[in-house]
C-alpha cells in the first residue's frame, strides 16, 4: 500500500481575504504566498469581495475572513455565499478573523458556515495549520434553511 | 461489461443532486510517452486514488480508454485532491516538466480539477465527448424517404424517364433488402428508454444505387413525391404479408394522403389483424398535410375508426412557432432536430418553448437526436418521445438518457 499525502498543495489551493484593513490584507496575502499559495484574492469590505469572487471564475477554497467590515459584515457575507445555491465559493473552507474572540463570537461564526475562529494577529504557521487540518479531511456539509453549514467532526 | 467512458457518462448522470458536493481529477496519462504509461505506473496511480477513496465517501475511479485516469470523490477539498495527483504526477514522471496542452486547453498542466458545483455541464459535455456521442451522426446511407431536405451532393437529378422505369420495376423487385427499422422511444422517469414502435422506412440511397447509380431521386421534388406513391403501394404490400411482417407489432410507416385513399391501402388495412392496426403510426409529411388538408380531414375518422395513430412528420422548430399545434387533429408530431435552437432570437425561442414544453396532445416525438445537444434540448422542453442515433447507442449500452 502506498501512503498517499496528508498535507494539501498549497499551490492549488484558492484563497480570497476579505478584511477592512488594508496593511493586514497585505500581510496575508504574503502569508499565503509563503505557504504556496498563488492564487489569492482580496478585498476590503463584503460587497467588493463577492463582486471580486464572482469575477474570479472559480470557486474559492478558502476564506479569510474579518468580521468588523462594513456595510457588510464577514458574518454576513460568508451566510449570504453559503445561501447562494450556485455560489462557486458556497462549499470553501471559512476562517474568520476577529480581533478579540470569545464564545460568542465562536457560536455566531459557526450559525454562520465558518469552520473556524483565529483571533487576530496570527502567524503563517498558525493559519497555514488551521487550514490544512479543515482541508485535507472530508469536508461535510448540511443544509438548514436554505443555508450550506459545515457539519464539524467530532472531538475525541 | 460496460464500456469504461460510457460507465463514466452513466456515474456523472446518476450524480443527480449530489454533483455539487463533487470534485474529480482528469490526470492525463494518454498524452504521456509510451514508457511512461507503463501498467506499472497505472496501477500504483489507481492504488493511490484506492487508498484516498477508503477516506472520502463515494468516491469513484475510472480508467478511460486512452489510459486517462478519472477519479471522483464527495466532500474532497481542491487542495486535497490537487496535493494526491501531485503524488501520482510523481510516480509517473517523477520531478520532470509537463510540457504539453491537456484536452482542456492548459499547457503544462498533468491534471485537471473539476469542481461539480459549478463545472456539471462543461464535465458531462467532455464526458459525452469522450464517450463519443457528441460526434454520432445519422449515417448518409439510411436517410428516411420524408427526409427530402437532405443534401443531395452533387448528383445529377434523375429525370422523368429514370422515374417512369423504376416505378415499372418496383412491383418486380424485392424491396425487403431496402427497408430499414429506428425505434421511437419512450422515455421513462428513471433515465430508461423503452421502445414505443419502430419506423420502418426505405433507403433513398439504396435505392439509387440499385435503379440510378450517380443520380438523385430527391433533386426533382415532385418527381420524387410521385415516385412515392408507387414506393407506398411496395412498402403497404410487403408490410401486409405475415412472413414479411414477421415480429413487427408496433410500428410506423411514412405514407401520402393520397395513398391513404387509394385501394392500396384498403388492402392492406384488411389483411392486418386489428390488434396490429393498433400498433401502426401513419407518418404524414407536413407537406403532404398542408397541401391536401381536406382529404386529410376527410380520411380522419376513417383511420382512427380503425385503430392508427397519425403523425404530422417533418416539422422544424419555426414551423411550431408558426402553427397552431393544437390545431392539428393528430396524435405525435415529429421535431427534426437540426442544432438551429440556438440561432434564434430569444422570442422565438420563448414562443417554441411556451408551444412545446411538457404538451399532451398532439404528444412530441423529437427526431434525429444525434448529438448531445438534442437530448439536452428535449430534456429542456419536456419532450418524452425521442428517435436517433444517439438514443439507440444510450439505450442498448444501458445508459441512463
Amino acid at each position: 500500500m502506498v501512503a498517499i499525502p496528508t498535507r494539501i498543495s498549497w499551490r492549488h489551493t484558492y484563497i480570497g481575504i476579505a478584511d477592512a484593513n488594508a496593511e493586514w490584507r497585505r500581510t496575508l496575502r504574503a502569508m499565503c504566498n509563503t505557504l504556496g499559495a498563488v492564487e489569492v484574492i482580496d478585498a476590503g469590505d463584503g460587497a467588493t469581495f463577492m463582486q471580486a469572487a464572482t469575477n474570479f471564475g472559480k470557486g474559492l477554497d478558502l476564506l479569510l475572513v474579518d468580521d468588523g467590515m462594513t456595510p457588510m459584515t464577514g458574518l454576513l457575507m460568508v451566510r449570504h455565499i453559503r445561501a447562494t445555491a450556485n455560489h462557486p465559493s458556497r462549499r470553501a473552507a471559512a476562517i474568520l478573523m476577529p480581533a478579540s474572540a470569545d464564545t460568542d463570537t465562536l457560536r455566531q461564526a459557526l450559525s454562520c458556515g465558518f469552520h473556524g475562529v483565529i483571533p487576530k494577529p496570527f502567524s503563517a504557521q498558525v493559519m497555514g495549520d488551521r487550514a490544512e487540518r479543515i482541508l485535507s479531511q472530508p469536508m461535510l456539509w448540511q443544509e438548514t434553511d436554505g443555508v450550506l453549514l459545515p457539519l464539524m467532526p467530532k472531538q475525541s | 461489461m460496460m464500456d469504461p467512458n460510457a460507465r463514466f457518462l452513466v456515474f456523472l448522470k446518476k450524480l443527480g443532486d449530489k454533483a455539487p458536493a463533487f470534485k474529480l481529477a482528469h490526470v492525463h496519462v494518454s498524452q504521456l510517452p509510451p514508457a511512461k504509461k507503463s501498467r506499472d505506473n497505472i496501477t500504483r496511480a489507481i492504488g493511490i486514488f484506492s487508498d484516498l477513496k477508503t477516506k472520502f465517501k463515494d468516491g469513484e475511479i475510472f480508467l478511460m480508454k486512452n489510459l486517462d485516469i478519472i477519479f471522483a470523490a464527495k466532500d474532497i477539498s481542491r487542495p486535497m485532491m490537487a496535493s494526491v495527483c501531485e503524488f501520482v504526477q510523481q510516480s509517473f514522471i517523477g520531478q520532470l516538466d509537463v510540457t504539453f496542452t491537456n484536452v482542456h486547453g492548459a499547457i503544462g498542466e498533468f491534471f485537471t480539477i473539476f469542481e461539480l458545483s459549478c463545472q456539471f455541464p462543461e464535465v458531462v459535455a467532455w464526458a459525452e465527448q469522450m464517450a463519443g456521442y457528441a460526434s454520432v451522426s445519422t449515417p448518409a446511407a439510411t436517410p428516411a424517404p420524408s427526409s427530402s431536405e437532405a443534401p443531395v451532393a452533387a448528383k445529377q437529378p434523375a429525370d422523368l424517364s429514370v422515374l417512369s422505369r423504376i416505378k415499372d420495376e418496383l412491383p418486380r423487385t424485392d424491396i425487403s433488402s431496402m427497408l430499414f427499422n429506428q425505434a421511437v422511444y419512450s422515455l421513462q422517469p428513471n433515465g430508461k428508454g423503452v421502445v414505443m414502435w419502430h419506423e420502418v422506412y426505405m433507403s433513398v440511397q439504396v435505392l439509387e444505387n440499385m435503379f440510378c447509380p450517380g443520380q438523385s431521386l430527391t433533386a426533382n421534388k415532385w418527381l420524387f413525391a410521385d415516385l412515392t406513391e408507387e414506393l407506398d403501394t411496395v412498402v403497404l404490400r410487403l408490410l401486409a404479408d405475415p412472413a414479411e411482417r414477421g415480429n413487427r407489432r408496433r410500428m410506423s410507416i411514412n405514407v401520402n394522403l393520397s395513398t391513404l385513399a387509394s385501394s392500396r391501402f384498403l388492402s392492406f388495412d384488411a389483411e392486418l389483424p386489428v390488434e396490429n392496426r393498433h400498433g401502426v403510426v401513419l407518418e404524414i409529411s407536413k407537406t403532404d398535410y398542408m397541401e391536401n388538408i381536406k382529404t386529410y380531414h376527410e380520411l380522419l375518422p376513417f383511420l382512427r375508426g380503425r385503430g392508427y395513430k397519425l403523425l404530422i412528420d417533418g416539422l422544424s422548430l419555426p414551423h411550431v412557432a408558426a402553427l397552431d399545434i393544437d390545431g392539428i387533429p393528430c396524435d405525435f408530431i415529429k421535431l427534426f432536430w437540426s442544432g438551429q435552437d440556438e440561432q434564434f432570437q430569444e422570442e422565438l425561442s420563448k414562443t417554441i418553448a411556451a408551444k412545446i414544453r411538457a404538451r399532451k396532445t398532439p404528444l412530441v416525438v423529437l427526431a434525429r437526436c444525434d448529438t448531445a445537444d438534442s437530448i439536452r434540448f428535449a430534456r429542456d422542453m419536456g419532450i418524452k418521445i425521442l428517435q436517433g442515433r444517439l438514443i439507440d447507442h444510450m439505450v442498448k449500452k444501458n445508459i441512463p438518457i
